[in-house]
C-alpha cells in the first residue's frame, strides 16, 4: 500500500515533468518556474524530487538531457522528451485524467 | 538557450558524473536566489532560502550521480558495440574502396588456410589418428630381408614358425591375398577382394565382429568346415546388413562358404584392402621340409610385447636368421627380416609425401602472412595522412589501432570463410587423386576441431597482419604527416627496411619451395623416362578372368577354355595383340630359384626369379622385347617339351658365356610339381622392373599352356586406339562365352604404371601449386615493395631527371634495390633448401637431392620472375619527369 502511494507521488511528478518539457526542451530550474507559473504557485515540485526524478526519467530513455547555455550565460542541464518519452507522457496522461476524475467522484459525491 | 554539444558523447569518469550533478544543483539554487533577490530578499537571506526550498541536497546528489554512472556504464557498452559495427563498416567500405587489394588478401589467405586445413585433415588421418586395433603400437609389419628384389614383402612358412618363437613378440600371424575372389550371388556376380588369415590374426590385431564371429582355431584342420568373415561394407551392399547372413554359405570361387561373422565399419585389414576374410592353414606348408622353405608366399604381422623395444625384436629377429644359416650350412649370410611398425608399414611413400607436402603447406601459410603483413604495412604507410586527420579530429591511438586491427579481423575471417571453402574442394580433389593410394583406415574428412583451428589461425592472422602495421602507422607525428611537404625526399630508410626483410624472407621461403618442386619434377621426369621393360601407354589393356566354376579342375579344360576366351579377344575389332599370364611383373611376388645342369641344388649363388607363364603373344602385347631366340609358341602345350625364356639379367648371371639359347635349366623345390621338369630356354627377353625406381627383376617366362592350371590368369592385350574404350566389348564377348567369367580389375598400363607413381606424383603436383603459388607471392611482395618505393621517392627522381640522370641511371637504381633483396633472399634460400632437401629424399629417385640443374634453374626462373615484377615500378620511376617532382609538393 504505502509503495503504491509513493508510486502515485513519482508518478504524479513524472507526469508533470514529461508534459511540461512536451512544450520543449527546458532545464530543471525552467520546469519548476514553469509549473509554479502554470498553477499560479499552487503546485511546487521540490527541486530534490524534481532532479531525482528528472535523472531516472533520462536513465530510462524517456527524456535525453545534454549541456547548453542559459539566458543567463550560464552551463546549464537541458532536457528534451524523447520518442519513447512522448509516448509514454501520453498514457500517463491518461491514466492520471482516469485517477483524477475518480477521485473527483469521491471528493465531490453529494 | 544555445546546444554546445552533444552530452553523452565523451565518457565520463565518476568524479565528474558527480561534478556534472553539483553543477546542475548549483544552477538550481544559484537561479532560484537570483529570483529572490530580484523580489527584494538579501542575498544571504535568498540563497538560504533557495537552499531550503531544494530539499535534501545531499541525497540528490548521491541518487543522481549513482544513477548517472550505471548508466554511463551502460551507455559505453553500447558505444563500444556501435563502434564496432562503425570499424566493420569502415573496413567494408576499405575493402570495396581497394577490390585488388581485397581480392589479393582474400584469395591468398584462403589458399593458405584452405591448403593447410586440407593437407592436415589427411595427414591426421593417416598420421596421428589411431588405428582400428588393440593397442596398435605394440603391432608390427616383418617383412624378409631376402628375395627376389633383395627384400621382399613377403616371408615363408618356416620363417613365420621361427619368428613365433621370437621372445620380444607376443604372437605372429600371416596373412595372404590373391587380390579378388568372385562371388556368385543370386542375382549378381562381382569381385571382393579377399585376404586369407592365419587363426591367431584377429586375435594378435585385438579386433572382434561386430556380429558373429571372428576367424579362429576351429576353422583349420582336415575337419573343418569352409568358412568365409565379410566386411561390413559387404554386408551392407550385398546383403542389405540381414543378421540372418551368418550361417549361411556363399559361393566365392570354387568354394561354398558358410558366412561366420561380420566385422565392424571402421575395421581396415592391414595393409590392403580386404572384404572377405578367409582361414589360411600354414600347418600342411609346414609339415612339407620343400614348401615351407621355398613358398614366399605369406605377409608377416606381429604383435611386439608390451614394453619391448623395436631393438630387441630385430635383435630377436637376428639371432633366428643365423640360425637359418646354422641349419643350411654353405648358404650366404641370411639378411635378418625387416620390422616396421604397422602404421609405417601402411601409411608408407605416401606418409612421406604428405608430410612433405604438408611443410610445403605451412611454408605458403607462412609466405601469405608475411605478404599480408606487407601489404597492409604498405597501406597504412600510404594512409598515415588519412588517420592523422583522424587522430586530429579526437580519435585516440586505441581507436585508430581497433579500426586497423577490425579491418584485418575481417580479411581474416573472410580469408577463412573462403579457406574453409577451399579446404573443402581441395579435400574432394584430394580424395579423388588419392584413391586407392591412401590406406582407407576411415574417410577423411575436414573435421570440426580443424574447422575451428583454421578459422582461429585466420582470425588471428588477420589481427596479427593488423597489429604490427597498425602500431607502426598509429606512430603518426600529427605536424609531419600534416604539412603538405615532408621535408625529405626519399623515403626513411627504417620504414623501407622492414619491408625489404619481410620481401627477402619470402624469396628464400619461395626459393626452397622452387627447388623441392623442381627436385620431384626432376625425379617424376625421370621416373616416367624408366625403361620399364614394358609399355606404360593406354594402347595396353590388363585384366582377369576367372573360370567358371562349373569347369573342371584339369590342364586341357583350363586350357581349352582360356585359348577360346584369348581366340574371342583377337576377334574382338581394334586388337592388335593379345596373351595372357599367371601374374604380370608389375604384380608379381611368385619366385622360384633356377639352376643349371652345371649347378648344384645347394649353389650358394643361385638367384631368385620371378616365375612368371606367358602365351604367344603375351611378349608382343607387354611390350617386352625379346632380345634373342623366339616366344612361346602354340606347339608348346602339355604333351610338347618344357620350354623357358629368360631375362637379359639372368642369362648373363647363369649363362656368362652367351650360350643360354639351347640350354637346360631346373627350378629348384619343385619336387612333385609341374616345376620339378628340366626346361630347354628358347629365348632371352629384355629386363623388367617391377615399377619405375625398382631394380630390374631376374624372370623366367615359362609356357602357361604347360604349367599348373592356373583359373585366373591376367590378360595382357595390345589395342590400336585407347585400350580402355574396349572394355564394353570385351565385357560383351565375355558374357557370350561364360555368364559366370566377369571381366576382373580392367586397367590400362598407363594406369598401371601411375599407380606406382601415384605418391611421387602427388608431391611432385602438390608442390608444384605451391611453389608456384609461393613465387607468384613473392613476386608480388617485392612488386608491391618496389612500387611503394618507387612512389615514395618519386620527388627524389624527379630531382635526379632536373640534375640530369639517365633514364638508364634511375632504371638501375631501382632494379639494384629490388635485386639485392631477391639476391639475399635467394641465397638464404638456397642455403636452407641444401638442408631442406633431405626431407623429400625418400620421394626422389634417379636424381641426387643436390641435383646441379635444379639448383641453378630455379635461381634463375626466381631471378627473372621477381626482375619482371621489378620492371614495373622501374619504367614508372624511369619517366618520372622533373614536374611530378613538383607536383609531388
Amino acid at each position: 500500500m504505502a509503495r503504491q502511494s509513493l508510486d502515485l507521488v513519482h508518478g504524479t511528478v513524472d507526469v508533470l515533468i514529461l508534459r511540461t518539457l512536451a512544450w520543449g526542451p527546458m532545464h530543471g530550474y525552467g520546469i519548476r518556474t514553469f509549473v509554479r507559473d502554470r498553477t499560479s504557485g499552487a503546485i511546487t515540485i521540490e527541486s530534490a524530487a524534481l532532479y531525482q526524478a528528472l535523472h531516472r526519467l533520462e536513465k530510462k530513455k524517456l527524456v535525453r538531457a545534454w549541456w547548453g547555455q542559459s539566458d543567463t550565460n550560464r552551463r546549464a542541464k537541458y532536457y528534451e522528451l524523447t520518442a519513447g518519452g512522448k509516448r509514454h507522457s501520453q498514457s500517463r496522461l491518461d491514466t492520471m485524467r482516469e485517477y483524477v476524475g475518480a477521485l473527483m467522484r469521491v471528493l465531490e459525491a453529494k | 538557450m544555445r546546444r554546445n554539444r552533444r552530452y553523452p558523447d565523451l565518457p565520463r569518469d565518476q568524479q565528474r558524473v558527480q561534478a556534472d550533478v553539483d553543477d546542475e544543483i548549483h544552477f538550481d539554487i544559484d537561479m532560484r536566489t537570483r529570483e529572490l533577490v530580484g523580489q527584494g530578499v538579501s542575498a544571504d537571506a535568498a540563497r538560504a532560502q533557495a537552499v531550503r526550498e531544494f530539499g535534501n541536497v545531499e541525497e540528490t546528489r548521491a541518487y543522481c550521480a549513482s544513477l548517472d554512472a550505471s548508466a554511463e556504464r551502460a551507455a559505453r557498452r553500447t558505444a563500444w558495440i556501435g563502434d564496432l559495427r562503425e570499424d566493420v563498416l569502415l573496413a567494408w567500405r576499405g575493402m570495396r574502396r581497394a577490390p585488388a587489394f581485397a581480392f589479393v588478401v582474400l584469395v591468398t589467405l584462403a589458399m593458405g588456410i584452405g591448403a593447410n586445413t586440407a593437407i592436415f585433415s589427411v595427414v591426421r588421418r593417416l598420421l596421428i589418428d589411431r588405428l582400428p586395433y588393440r593397442a596398435a603400437d605394440e603391432l608390427v609389419r616383418v617383412y624378409s630381408g631376402t628375395g627376389p628384389r633383395g627384400g621382399s614383402d613377403f616371408l615363408t612358412p618356416r620363417e613365420l614358425v621361427d619368428l613365433a618363437q621370437a621372445p620380444s613378440l607376443a604372437g605372429v600371424a600371416a596373412f595372404g591375398s590373391l587380390g579378388g575372389v568372385t562371388y556368385y550371388g543370386e542375382e549378381s556376380t562381382e569381385m571382393f577382394s579377399f585376404a586369407a588369415v592365419t587363426p591367431n590374426f584377429f586375435g594378435v590385431l585385438g579386433a572382434r565382429a561386430q556380429v558373429g564371429r571372428a576367424i579362429g582355431e576351429q576353422d583349420v584342420g582336415p575337419d573343418a568346415r569352409p568358412v568365409a568373415l565379410i566386411s561390413d561394407a559387404i554386408w551392407q551392399r550385398v546383403f542389405g546388413g540381414d543378421p540372418r547372413v551368418i550361417g549361411r554359405p556363399i559361393q566365392l570361387g570354387t568354394v561354398s562358404r558358410t558366412v561366420i561373422g561380420v566385422m565392424p565399419p571402421d575395421f581396415v585389414s592391414p595393409t590392403f584392402t580386404a572384404e572377405v576374410w578367409i582361414p589360411l592353414d600354414l600347418r600342411p606348408f609346414i609339415a612339407d621340409p620343400v614348401r615351407s622353405r621355398i613358398n614366399r608366399a605369406f605377409r608377416g604381422i606381429a604383435r611386439v610385447k608390451s614394453g619391448v623395444s623395436l631393438e630387441r625384436v630385430r635383435s630377436d629377429g637376428a639371432t633366428i636368421s643365423a640360425r637359418w644359416r646354422d641349419a643350411r650350412p654353405g648358404s650366404p649370410d641370411p639378411i635378418p627380416p625387416r620390422v616396421v611398425p604397422l602404421r609405417d608399414a601402411m601409411v608408407g611413400d605416401v606418409g612421406r609425401a604428405l608430410v612433405a607436402v604438408m611443410g610445403a603447406a605451412v611454408v605458403v601459410l607462412v609466405i601469405t602472412c608475411i605478404n599480408i603483413a606487407g601489404l597492409f604495412l604498405a597501406r597504412a604507410t600510404a594512409r598515415r595522412r588519412e588517420l592523422a586527420v583522424r587522430a586530429a579530429l579526437g580519435a585516440g591511438r586505441g581507436r585508430l589501432i581497433r579500426q586497423l586491427l577490425a579491418e584485418s579481423a575481417l580479411y581474416g575471417i573472410g580469408g577463412g570463410a573462403l579457406g574453409i571453402a577451399v579446404a573443402f574442394a581441395a579435400k574432394n580433389v584430394l580424395t579423388v587423386i588419392s584413391a586407392g593410394l591412401l590406406p582407407r583406415f576411415g574417410e577423411i574428412h575436414i573435421d570440426v576441431a580443424l574447422l575451428a583451428t583454421a578459422a582461429s589461425v585466420s582470425v588471428l592472422c588477420g589481427i596479427a597482419f593488423g597489429l604490427f602495421p597498425a602500431l607502426v602507422a598509429t606512430r603518426v607525428d600529427l605536424k609531419d604527416s600534416l604539412s603538405e611537404s615532408s621535408r625529405s625526399s626519399s623515403a626513411g630508410a627504417s620504414r623501407t627496411r622492414g619491408r625489404q626483410v619481410l620481401v627477402t624472407s619470402q624469396i628464400a621461403l619461395a626459393m626452397v619451395l622452387m627447388i623441392g618442386a623442381g627436385l620431384l619434377l626432376r625425379s617424376f621426369a625421370a621416373l616416367v623416362t624408366t625403361d620399364l621393360g614394358y609399355s606404360s601407354d593406354d594402347h595396353v589393356l590388363t585384366f582377369r578372368v576367372e573360370a567358371p566354376p562349373s569347369l573342371p579342375t584339369n590342364q586341357t579344360a583350363r586350357n581349352a577354355f582360356f585359348a577360346d576366351v584369348l581366340s574371342r579377344i583377337h576377334a574382338v575389332p581394334g586388337v592388335k595383340s593379345a596373351g595372357f599370364t599367371n601374374i604380370s611383373p608389375w604384380n608379381g611376388p611368385n619366385s622360384v630359384r633356377p639352376r643349371t645342369v652345371a649347378g648344384s641344388a645347394d649353389d650358394v649363388d643361385a638367384p631368385s626369379a620371378a616365375y612368371i607363364t606367358a602365351t604367344e603373344e603375351y611378349f608382343a602385347a607387354a611390350g617386352t622385347k625379346i632380345l634373342r631366340g623366339r616366344s612361346i609358341r602354340a606347339e608348346d602345350r602339355p604333351s610338347a617339351a618344357p620350354v623357358v625364356l629368360i631375362s637379359d639379367s639372368l642369362s648373363r648371371r647363369l649363362f656368362p658365356a652367351g650360350n643360354a639359347i639351347g640350354s637346360q635349366i631346373l627350378f629348384e623345390g619343385g619336387e612333385g610339381s609341374s616345376l620339378d621338369q628340366w626346361r630347354e630356354v628358347i629365348g632371352v627377353v629384355a629386363d623388367v622392373r617391377e615399377h619405375a625406381g625398382g631394380e630390374p627383376v631376374p624372370a623366367v617366362y615359362v609356357s602357361d599352356w604347360q604349367e599348373d592350371p592356373w583359373r585366373r590368369p591376367e590378360f595382357v592385350v595390345r589395342t590400336t586406339g585407347n585400350a580402355a574404350a574396349l572394355v564394353p566389348a570385351l565385357r560383351r564377348m565375355l558374357r557370350e562365352v561364360s555368364p559366370r567369367s566377369p571381366l576382373l580389375f580392367p586397367r590400362t598400363l598407363r594406369e598401371v604404371v601411375h599407380s606406382f607413381m601415384a605418391p611421387q606424383e602427388l608431391a611432385m603436383t602438390l608442390f608444384t601449386v605451391f611453389a608456384t603459388l609461393a613465387l607468384a607471392l613473392a613476386a608480388l611482395g617485392v612488386y608491391a615493395v618496389m612500387a611503394y618505393i618507387v612512389t615514395a621517392r618519386t620527388r627524389e627522381f624527379g630531382i635526379r631527371s632536373a640534375l640530369g640522370a639517365g633514364r638508364a641511371s634511375v632504371m638501375v637504381l631501382v632494379l639494384r634495390q629490388g635485386m639485392v633483396a631477391t639476391g639475399v633472399g635467394s641465397a638464404a634460400g638456397l642455403i636452407l633448401a641444401v638442408g631442406g632437401a633431405r626431407v623429400i629424399e625418400g620421394l626422389i629417385a634417379g636424381v641426387s637431392v643436390h641435383d646441379w640443374i635444379t639448383f641453378v634453374a630455379a635461381p634463375v626462373v626466381l631471378l627473372a620472375v621477381t626482375l619482371s615484377a621489378c620492371m614495373i615500378p622501374a619504367r614508372v620511376a624511369v619517366n618520372v619527369q622533373p614536374v611530378d617532382a613538383l607536383r609531388a609538393e
